[in-house]
């Protein structure tokens, strides 16, 4: 060990030397999280985790949740889509399923999104923008016609709403004659990461944790294959945290999930195993992987140490990663084609357990047939002609991917002492701890490209005379009329004296603490809508009044 | 020297603020008096608050594809209250194609994904001296 | 500084009986804004109500965020109500220069509550006292420094105190202790210690019976036109004081380098004897 040191100190005096004539690109060399980066790593930088010989599938899973990985079975392949009606996304999803694509993910638009009806004045706009329109069961019975619900894995990024989507959805399945203990996916429901940084939250915080313990607690009994929710990082990322922010934000939000459903009254190992998480595949590669690796250490240990889980399944993070969106530029898009194939590559690298790939028009709208198509072969490619996948963890034991993942599981225990001392995540909200730390990271970060010192290929350098712009994807702006015709004709054929009994029904559960998604069910299955049932939610548990500041 | 007063608003239901809340900063750290209206705003209180607010120009940054709806309704209601002197100038993510419209509407500028804060700033001081012509 | 605007300004009567200006202070993290937000919301109800929203500026810039307003995002739809975000524009003592002025504007179009919420940054933000006809101090539990609070500036000018988180613990601690330092201050008025909850609107009706009765006590004692006169005392030193500064700024160089050799030059002199002038000019009312 002295002989090493030794040499690398000659081997430094000499770079010392060099480095007099020919001085480095850069002052310093650091990662997103400011992790400053050794010229070189040798094993004299190799954590002392290391030497507990970790093995994938095992305690503490940093190099992975199962044994074999990808040999058994490739991650899924889930593209993000969905957008003005619900006919034209059940087209979109009959495409991709028969293009290979294997789990089917649903975008809502804004109004759904915020348990809204296409007709509120504030959809105006926003109707099937960023996704599909659903204002009732009927539109829902539309998405999933002729999909056969227990072949398929369907995940829903829905939040606030979340409870009335997935009764819709389990309604759907009951039509078709499919059994609810078949059904398998995910919704997102993770209400905590909206007020920092995704802005569709409807409830404040206390109410919002309660539904989601009441979804927990009524799949855990009728649902069991479903993920209940899906504890985002992806979105933090994209608001301009660090990478150890995102983790360490995302297991603060986790960690206070956890102690609400275990006040609540549920057993650790009873929901924990169907909890999942979703990350961001960011630009810097080798910070991805170590970050992906030091986010499953530390839940592990977070799940047995904390919380005293016993299954080992409640201690597996899985997760599901999306390329970073924010990173992709309207400037000479088919470049974001290179960006996204090389952050997919470090999120297999990382071992995540279903991936999505971004379009290439993602900075100008949503993507065309086209685009949609090269961002899933391009998962297609990194699964079956790299061979990355043939191997577990090929990064383990890589001094920098090591040392890097060390540091990171460092930093980010650092950030969870100081929202723990908060109170945790709930106080931290509120005090706007978290909302700061991530705008001065962007605010950073923006300063770091106006000044160049971080360049993006084509936007800061490497420009050219833009062409005109490739066929972008239109929404109809017919769509909102159409759907709040749908709306009308909904209104006047159902039988209102129960959808107004089903409403009264859900407000006396609210008002009495009971578990909501019963009186929900029912409320979905007398055709009340989305909004309908909102505002009778939004008058007992009141609305979120974001505090915003820069 | 009276400092230039702008609002920063959020039209519409789109929750992404972090591109409105960078420039706001970067229009503080140019000296100006920045107020941000928040989330979800109707363009109605948008215009309200510009009106109160005395303020020299109006931001309205969109990621939801709600733009060609909501920015031109600004325009036309600041015009509608006596108040076209407040000009509006708008971001997120928009299509080159949309941007002739908006101009057309009386939007006096569209910044798309990866101009430099430096130009918005710029703008901001060459449009605030030119009204005061 | 847009002096004709000003001298305009200052033509409108500060003097009005029938409008109640109520200052909010109190250190950061307080729950201010919150708190100006539910009582602007309450008093609008019925009545026109103007609510003045000072942040501070950056020192290295001159700019500001001016970020009060979005909390009361709900109530900018409202007709009864008027806001307006305000930079303290490098001010110490908590609000601008100019905002005897605003309030002079806002005092003549109709509005019977005009709310000022001042920057909360420390301990010397008392300005706010010699313009408000009822000075509101607000506290909250364990912040860390009750005690050396007492003995500061800040809490004298309470007119009323408000201790707001009062769910917190340690409320009653600090609602004991400032019922102990009231009694010792303002003769005739008893400065009461309210507790309210502002996220939940609690305790909001109780502070506003109170507000109203300090604004009847300063009516029936005759005491509403001393805070106006010292409001507009505050004016002239403010604003007279800004100018100045504005404009010994640009003395020419050669008056500075005279000033620092030259020993029959004494620049301070030939000020004073200047004010005195003026000073003695204004002492004649026609």
């Amino acid at each position: 060990m002295a002989d090493k040191q030794e040499r690398l100190a000659k081997w430094r005096a000499q770079l010392e030397k060099a480095l007099e004539r020919f001085p480095e690109r850069k002052k310093s060399f650091t990662t997103s999280s400011g992790i400053e980066l050794k010229t070189v790593y040798t094993d004299l930088d190799l954590p002392p985790a290391v030497d507990d010989f970790p093995l994938p599938g095992e305690f503490p899973y940093t190099r992975g949740v199962q044994r074999n990985m990808y040999r058994g079975r490739l991650w899924t392949m889930r593209q993000y889509a969905g957008f003005a009606t619900a006919e034209e996304s059940n087209e979109r999803y009959k495409y991709l399923l028969s293009q290979g694509q294997t789990g089917l993910s649903v975008a809502f638009d804004l109004p759904t999104q915020i348990g809204l009806d296409s007709d509120h004045p504030l959809a105006d706009g926003e109707v099937g923008k960023v996704g599909v329109a659903i204002d009732s069961l009927a539109d829902m019975e539309v998405l999933f016609k002729d999909i056969p619900l227990d072949k398929v894995s369907t995940s829903m990024t829905i939040n606030a709403p979340a409870m009335v989507l997935l009764a819709m959805y389990l309604v759907v399945a009951e039509k078709q004659g499919v059994d609810w203990a078949s059904l398998k996916g995910t919704i997102q429901n993770d209400i905590l990461k909206e007020y920092v940084a995704r802005g569709t939250y409807i409830f404040p915080p206390e109410p919002s944790l309660k539904i989601i313990t009441d979804i927990f607690a009524f799949c855990a009994e009728n649902v069991p294959n479903w993920n209940t929710i899906s504890i985002s990082g992806y979105h933090i990322r994209e608001a301009g945290a660090t990478a150890v922010q995102e983790i360490a934000y995302t297991l603060a939000n986790a960690i206070c999930y956890v102690e609400s459903a275990i006040k609540a009254g549920l057993n650790v190992d009873d929901f924990a195993p169907r909890l999942s998480f979703f990350f961001n595949a960011h630009s810097n590669f080798f910070e991805e992987i170590a970050k992906f690796r030091a986010a499953r250490k530390l839940w592990a240990e977070i799940m047995r140490h904390r919380f005293g889980a016993q299954n080992p399944k409640s201690m597996l993070l899985r997760f599901h990663t999306q390329t970073g969106g924010s990173t992709l530029t309207a400037q000479q898009p088919d470049n974001n084609i290179v960006r996204v194939a090389l952050q997919a590559l470090s999120a297999v690298l990382g071992g995540t357990q279903s991936l999505h790939t971004n379009s290439r028009d993602e900075a100008l709208a949503l993507p065309s047939e086209e685009s949609v198509r090269i961002a899933l072969r391009t998962q297609q490619i990194i699964a079956h002609e790299t061979g990355v996948a043939d191997v577990v963890d090929p990064l383990g034991g890589s001094y920098y991917v090591e040392s890097l993942t060390a540091e990171i599981e460092k930093r980010v225990k650092e950030e969870l002492a100081k929202i723990d001392a908060m109170g945790g995540a709930v106080a931290a909200i509120n005090s706007g701890y978290i909302q700061r730390q991530i705008q001065d990271s962007a605010y950073q970060f923006q300063m770091a490209v106006e000044t160049k010192e971080q360049i993006i290929v084509g936007v800061n350098q490497f420009t050219v005379e833009e062409e005109t712009q490739p066929d972008l994807l239109r929404v109809d702006p017919s769509v909102q009329a159409a759907q709040i015709r749908r709306l009308q004709e909904l209104k006047s054929r159902r039988d209102s004296a129960k959808v107004r009994q089903a409403l009264d029904a859900v407000a006396a559960a609210a008002r009495e603490g009971a578990n909501l998604f019963p009186p929900v069910l029912d409320a979905v299955r007398s055709y009340a809508t989305l909004g309908e049932i909102c505002g009778v939610l939004r008058e007992v548990y009141g609305e979120y009044q974001a505090k915003d500041l820069i | 020297m009276v400092p230039i007063r702008v609002l920063v608003a959020k039209p519409g239901l789109d929750g992404h603020d972090r591109g409105a809340k960078v420039v706001a900063r970067a229009l503080r750290d140019a000296g100006m008096e920045v107020i941000y209206t928040g989330l979800r705003q109707s363009p109605e209180q948008i215009v309200r608050a510009a009106i109160q607010e005395d303020v020299d120009m109006v931001g309205l940054s969109c990621l939801s594809g709600a733009h060609n709806s909501l920015f031109p309704k600004v325009v036309q209601l600041l015009k509608e209250a006596g108040a076209e002197d407040i000009q509006v100038f708008g971001g997120g993510v928009i299509p080159e194609s949309d941007i002739p419209g908006l101009l057309e509407a009386g939007v006096r500028a569209v910044f798309t994904p990866g101009t430099p804060l430096e130009e918005i700033v710029n703008f901001v001081r060459e449009s605030v001296k030119k009204g005061d012509a | 500084m847009d002096t004709e605007a000003l001298v305009q300004l200052a033509r409108c009567p500060l003097d009005n009986p029938n409008v109640h200006v109520i200052g909010v202070t109190g250190p950061p993290g307080g729950g201010k804004s919150t708190l100006c937000g539910q009582l602007v919301q309450n008093l609008a109800r019925e009545h026109k109500v103007a609510a003045l929203l000072v942040d501070p500026s950056s020192p290295y810039s001159g700019g500001a965020i001016l970020g009060d307003r979005i909390r009361m995002s709900a109530l900018s739809a409202n007709p009864n109500v008027y806001i307006r975000s305000l930079s303290n524009r490098g001010n110490t003592g908590g609000v601008n220069s100019t905002v005897v002025s605003i309030i002079r504007a806002v005092m003549n179009c109709g509005f019977e509550y005009i709310i000022v919420e001042t920057v909360g940054a420390g301990q010397s933000e008392v300005k706010i006292a010699s313009i408000a006809d009822t000075t509101l101090v607000v506290a909250v539990p364990n912040l860390g420094d009750d005690i050396q609070a007492f003995k500061s500036g800040i809490m004298e000018i309470a007119d009323i105190f408000v201790i707001n988180k009062a769910d917190l613990p340690g409320a009653d601690v600090l609602f004991a202790a400032l019922r102990e330092s009231a009694v010792r201050h303002k003769d005739g008025w008893l400065t009461p210690v309210c507790q309210t909850v502002a996220v939940e609107g609690r305790g909001i009706d109780s502070l506003l019976d109170h507000i109203r009765a300090h604004g009847d006590w300063l009516r029936r004692q005759g005491r509403l036109t001393e805070k106006r006169k010292q409001a507009a005392k505050f004016e002239i030193l403010e604003l007279s004081s800004y100018y100045l500064q504005s404009h010994l700024d640009q003395v020419p160089a050669d008056v500075l380098a005279a000033n620092l050799a030259n020993k029959d030059f004494n620049m301070l002199q030939r000020l004073l004897d200047a004010y005195r002038e003026i000073v003695n000019s204004l002492s004649e009312v026609n």
